[in-house]
């Protein structure tokens, strides 16, 4: 899933006629499909943070099969197997892969080291929702960290992964990725042998 | 015909030059039995040469020379002769050592040199035509005299005899036999070594001019591959073995391009490129290059892999594969004990283990061609002859291209082979083969290749009928196949399992091997496992199972009268069987309704159990056992049960706690279900922890996944009724006899008994070692040591419900600050959890801290004035002065002081 | 150079999909054992794999011949994932390419991707996939195609 950039000046005609493979998938068509989902999941729940663990589950499916994906086409025989490193990948490679953009900043907690965010302004997945003022914790970028927890848990990295967007920029959506105690030891201790 | 195909031991040992002893009598004569003991199996063995030494008799016949034919004309009919390597191992020697008792200064001389010389003659005579040459020994008592020593007696007597017998005067030595001959006979062999050397060299180059002479003759002569492979064999006796792999390799290349391609040809192609190509490959592994001998042996298989001969004889051609690849095998492994290292993809196992894939399909060849030819009479059989050359058919021989063959002949041999063939066992050829495989692979740690190795080799046994072994072989594999969740193999080595316990009446094994087979796991139809679990059922009805198809009939007698002696045998057989770790036909799933529970509140357990078997299945009894037995009598069904296919049933069980337990874990130890006839023969299923083994590699029915599995809860304590409070007027003050209140009213539907309210200083702050804070039960007048308490009890015998009483205790504390004080209710109450059951008596239990603040109760400062009334430092004698105390309260904070004024004068 | 057999191993060792060309009940058999008697070789190869040696491209997917056996040669590939591959063809005279094997490697991980990424397939099950028997079968056909060439 790519997005077409919104670059003014190019036009249709600019593009080349067939896109040589380049998986890319037109935003309107996404965008479209995101918010029936989004509606699907709305009808059948009845609180907020249900939704968001519906949203959640599906991205996890997603993220799930991206291993894959993303270890066929990076050709890369091997994976990242510390910590930091495997959330720079996901920063840079899984992002790329999904919104042709890499997100804008990783952070470590200074509270627990088990704690880290990752950010990104503007989300895709958010900028054809408008949140009512009611629900305005609402933000559909739990996809989003459905896929990133997905994506973790299937490579051996035990976490939970939460989504809120920032009070003072609510355009930026922080991910709150939380590892469970088991990946931060073997984490240490695989530092160690090195 | 088969034995040429054979491998002759001459072929596998590194040949050895042939030395003949003659006149030595091995019987009769100690000295010459010492003599040839020396150099058979004498010492030093390092220094000694490669030589084989044979015992001739004095007149023996050597082989005789056939005359060299005129090359040019006539064909050749045939590569090697067959029995040119025997004679050329054991039968033509090198050279021949003649012994004769004769000392030098013996008395008789003449006579014994005439005598030597006759002896001699007759050896001369029966080595006509061929270049051996001869050489004297003389075995002497007396001792030697050493060389050089100009004793005219000696040498003119050696140089005599030496003519006498028409030998050159080196071909004469004298061994004394003194005590320690091995010096002597070291030297001797190193004399004997150096001639056979030149014997041999000899031959060489009589076979070199042959070649020449053909190879102008007409250069691709198919008799240049017999000079060639003889020229290599003699090289390779004289220990020159990078000459020899050279010549052999030449040899081998020469062979395939001149291969005719007409049946015979080809058989006779192929086992001296069998020979020749061992011949490389055992001097490529002493020369340490196992690749070259590797990629040789691949070349070698893979053009003659396919010549497979005569249709009705193709069962000869998997047994030359079987034989070649065992061979290399052998070469192999003796690489690997010289310190070769071999990896997981090359070593001598998987040889070992083609060589058994070869031998099988020998069997199963065998069994479908020579089926016929074992009915047929032995008078109709005739076994064919032995042929002069390696590899030919015995009907061909005598005859040229033009002929044909004598049908009938051939028909009648061909039979005969087919016969003989039919009578071997094959299995005893496989078995040893798979083992040696398995023990090669063992090293490797390749856990798979030795199971299917094992499995090859279960198979095996139980063609030949021993069924212990496979059951033994085949027992282990199973586990490996279970845990890797490979089905389809796990099912066929089951059923080879099953006929197994079937034929062997063991009881236990045949009702394991069928619950696996029956579940819903093993890929075989519906048929199958009906047929099957019916036999197993019938088994706790006391009848005997229906015999297994595609067993033999007549093992089929037999397992009847095993299991009608297993019916009979006096103990009802009952046993146990551990169904959580294989993959029982009976899923079990333990389920408690809450992961914790309070006391006084019933512990509820469900136990799914679901029989995924074609018919249904019934079982006698249930019982669930928990890790703290005081609860195993509660879970107990004692009615007999059906269990429909596919359907999961439901047994919930509730049950009190029972007091001593609470705080702990409940955890179930196993589930046990029995089946079959009380008193007759019951098999008791038991599921430890109470869940079976989750296979996730085929897909289980939605409604039994979505019972989850809890097979532990927690007990807690009762929810206390009660209501606990401490009253205090906050701050208290340093040093005050500070009352503390105490109240305990009962919410509780029933009395209370043994209330016990307990208080503590959590904090113990000590001064100099001092506590800096008590409780009282009361106000001492003077306070003592006995009264100053850290934690107080108090007692009380019962409380009603809905009472409520209250005590005082006091508290005193000598420094400002916060305490934290804890207090602590438990009494017991009886509980009603059901009618039906016992009343319960529970321990409840309430505390809580709660902090006290002290403070100071007042500040007294005081200022010293004249009289006056003006502030003063210090006072004079004799004169009057002011004290003004001053009281601060520090309650409140604000400060209400009195100012009392004393008139004060110092005397 | 044909093709007999392709599997595809989970993680866990067992058989995600096994399927041969002809599908006769012995000869299948004699493949099931062949591919799990096969897998030591894999794990070997994969845990040597973390130690770089010289010569061996610590960056391949693909492992190469696991084990030449009289009839059948066998290749084995493992993903990132811990998913392998394995591939049996027929043992002929003619030495195998590298270079075909790890293009008919390539196309079984393209078709195994696009499977994995049908929502309506549980990673672990078998693979029951029509795209993918499809995908196999043009496997076959590739593979006949390479021996027809020499």
């Amino acid at each position: 899933m790519t997005t077409r950039g919104k670059r003014a000046a190019e036009t249709l005609y600019d593009k080349p006629l067939s896109s040589k493979g380049k998986l890319e998938v037109n935003l309107s068509t996404y965008a479209f499909l995101f918010s029936e989902i989004v509606q699907y999941s709305h009808g059948r729940v009845t609180s907020l943070s249900q939704l968001h663990e519906k949203l959640s589950d599906l991205g996890k499916h997603a993220g799930f099969r991206m291993i894959d994906v993303l270890c066929l086409r990076e050709k890369t025989p091997k994976r990242e197997t510390r910590l930091v490193n495997h959330l720079l990948y996901i920063q840079k490679t899984l992002w790329k892969t999904l919104f042709y953009k890499e997100a804008d900043r990783l952070e470590q907690a200074t509270a627990s080291e088990s704690t880290f965010y990752l950010f990104e302004d503007d989300p895709v997945v958010n900028r054809f929702i408008s949140v009512p003022k009611d629900q305005s914790s609402l933000n559909c970028a739990a996809f989003v960290a459905g896929i990133i927890e997905g994506f973790l848990n299937g490579t051996q990295f035990a976490c939970k992964v939460r989504a809120f967007a920032l009070k003072d920029q609510p355009s930026t959506t922080a991910f709150e990725i939380k590892f469970e105690d088991s990946v931060i030891t073997r984490d240490k201790m695989l530092e160690s042998v090195k | 015909m088969s034995t040429s195909l054979r491998f002759l031991e001459e072929l596998l040992q590194p040949p050895r030059c042939l030395v003949a002893m003659s006149g030595l009598d091995v019987r009769n004569n100690a000295v010459h039995r010492a003599v040839w003991d020396e150099f058979t199996q004498g010492g030093r063995r390092s220094e000694r040469k490669p030589i084989l030494y044979r015992n001739m008799p004095p007149d023996h016949l050597y082989p005789k020379t056939s005359e060299p034919t005129n090359y040019e004309e006539s064909k050749p009919l045939g590569v090697l002769k067959s029995n040119w390597l025997r004679k050329q191992c054991l039968e033509v020697p090198s050279l021949v050592v003649f012994f004769f008792d004769l000392d030098w200064d013996e008395s008789q001389w003449e006579e014994k040199e005439t005598e030597c010389a006759s002896k001699i003659e007759v050896i001369r005579a029966a080595l006509e035509g061929r270049a051996t040459e001869i050489v004297i020994v003389l075995l002497q008592t007396t001792p030697p005299i050493p060389v050089g020593d100009p004793s005219s007696l000696t040498s003119e007597r050696a140089t005599a005899l030496c003519s006498l017998c028409g030998l050159p005067r080196l071909n004469l030595f004298a061994l004394p036999f003194t005590d320690r001959p091995l010096g002597f006979i070291i030297r001797l062999e190193d004399a004997f070594y150096k001639k056979s050397l030149q014997y041999y060299s000899h031959e060489i180059s009589k076979i070199k001019a042959h070649k020449e002479i053909v190879m102008k003759a007409s250069p691709s002569h198919p008799l240049l591959l017999r000079h060639q492979f003889k020229i290599a064999f003699y090289t390779e006796m004289k220990e020159e073995p990078a000459n020899a792999l050279k010549l052999y390799q030449t040899a081998y290349n020469h062979l395939l391009d001149s291969m005719f391609l007409s049946e015979d040809k080809i058989m006779e192609f192929k086992l001296i490129a069998g020979f020749l190509s061992y011949k490389i490959c055992q001097l490529c592994f002493s020369e340490d290059e196992p690749l070259s001998a590797i990629q040789q042996f691949r070349r070698h298989v893979d053009r003659f892999g396919k010549e497979q001969g005569t249709r009705p004889l193709s069962f000869q051609h998997h047994e030359w594969m079987s034989r070649q690849f065992s061979a290399f095998g052998d070469i192999f492994s003796e690489a690997v004990k010289r310190g070769l290292k071999a990896i997981q993809t090359q070593n001598p196992g998987m040889y070992y283990h083609q060589a058994a894939m070869s031998a099988i399909a020998r069997k199963k060849l065998s069994h479908n061609l020579c089926h016929e030819a074992s009915i047929t009479p032995p008078s109709e059989l005739a076994t064919p002859p032995e042929t002069t050359y390696y590899g030919q058919r015995p009907w061909r021989v005598g005859l040229t291209d033009d002929l044909p063959s004598s049908k009938e002949k051939r028909l009648t041999y061909i039979r005969t082979l087919q016969a003989q063939e039919f009578k071997i066992e094959h299995s005893w050829l496989i078995i040893p083969l798979l083992s040696k495989a398995v023990s090669y692979f063992k090293n490797h740690n390749s856990e798979r290749m030795i199971s299917h190795l094992k499995v090859l080799m279960g198979e095996e046994y139980y063609q030949v009928k021993e069924y212990e072994k496979a059951l033994v072989l085949l027992r282990g594999v199973v586990e490996v196949y279970r845990r890797e969740q490979w089905w389809k193999t796990l099912s066929s080595v089951l059923q080879t399992l099953l006929r197994c316990a079937y034929l062997l009446g063991h009881l236990q094994d045949y009702f394991l091997f069928s619950m696996e087979l029956i579940s819903y796991y093993i890929p075989i139809s519906t048929e199958e496992k009906t047929r099957i679990q019916h036999n197993a059922l019938a088994l706790f009805s006391g009848q005997a199972p229906d015999p297994e198809p595609g067993v033999p009939h007549d093992v089929q007698v037999s397992a009847y009268q095993l299991w009608a002696d297993e019916k009979n045998s006096v103990q009802p057989s009952q046993f146990t069987v551990q169904a959580s770790s294989a993959a029982c036909f009976i899923e079990c799933k333990t389920v408690f309704s809450q992961s914790s529970v309070l006391a006084d509140s019933p512990i509820q357990l469900h136990i799914y159990l679901r029989s995924s078997a074609p018919l249904p299945v019934s079982l006698t009894k249930l019982v669930v056992l928990f890790y703290q037995e005081e609860y195993n009598k509660w879970c107990l069904v004692g009615e007999p049960f059906t269990l429909a296919p596919c359907l999961a049933k439901n047994f919930a069980f509730s049950f009190p706690v029972v007091q001593s337990s609470v705080g702990d874990r409940l955890e179930v130890h196993a589930v046990e279900a029995v089946m079959g006839e009380e008193g007759g023969r019951e098999v008791t299923m038991v599921w430890s922890n109470g869940v079976s083994e989750r296979f996730t590699s085929l897909p289980q029915d939605p409604a039994w996944r979505k019972i989850r599995v809890r097979n532990s809860t927690l007990i807690k304590p009762r929810v206390p009724g009660l209501e606990l409070g401490v009253d205090h007027g906050n701050p208290a003050l340093t040093s005050e006899y500070f009352p503390l209140c105490v109240s305990v009213a009962s919410c509780e539907p029933r009395p209370l008994r043994d209330l016990v309210v307990s208080l503590s200083l959590t904090d113990k702050i000590t001064v100099d070692g001092k506590n800096t804070a008590e409780l009282y039960g009361a106000i001492p007048l003077t306070p003592t040591a006995h009264h100053k308490k850290q934690s107080l009890e108090l007692f009380f015998d019962s409380l009603d419900p809905g009472a409520k009483i209250s005590e005082n205790v006091f508290l005193s504390t000598h420094t400002i600050g916060e305490r934290t004080l804890a207090i602590n209710a438990s009494y017991s109450v009886d509980g009603v959890v059901r009618e039906e059951w016992e009343p319960v008596t529970c321990v409840c239990q309430k505390s809580f801290s709660f902090p006290v603040s002290t403070v100071k109760p007042f500040d007294v400062t005081y200022r010293l004035m004249s009289t006056k009334f003006k502030v003063i430092d210090a006072v004079s004698f004799d004169e009057p002065f002011i004290w003004s105390p001053r009281y601060t309260a520090c309650r409140h904070g604000n400060s209400t002081s009195t100012t009392p004024v004393w008139i004060c004068r110092l005397m | 150079m044909a093709a007999v057999c392709v599997a595809v191993i989970s993680k866990q060792n067992f058989p995600l999909y096994l399927r041969s060309v002809n599908p006769q009940n012995e000869a299948d058999l004699q493949f099931q054992y062949l591919v799990h008697a096969s897998i030591d070789v894999v794990e070997e190869k994969v845990s040597t794999l973390g130690t770089p040696k010289a010569g061996q491209d610590p960056r391949e997917h693909y492992l190469g011949l696991l084990y030449p056996s009289e009839q059948y040669k066998v290749y084995g590939y493992a993903t990132n994932t811990r998913v392998k591959f394995i591939l049996v063809v027929e043992n002929t005279t003619s030495q195998s390419r590298d270079t075909e094997m790890k293009m008919l490697f390539k196309n079984l991980h393209v078709a195994y991707a696009d499977m994995l990424c049908n929502p309506f397939y549980t990673p672990g099950q078998k693979i029951t996939s029509r795209t993918f028997n499809n995908a196999v079968s043009s496997i076959f056909q590739m593979s006949k195609g390479f021996t027809s060439k020499e």
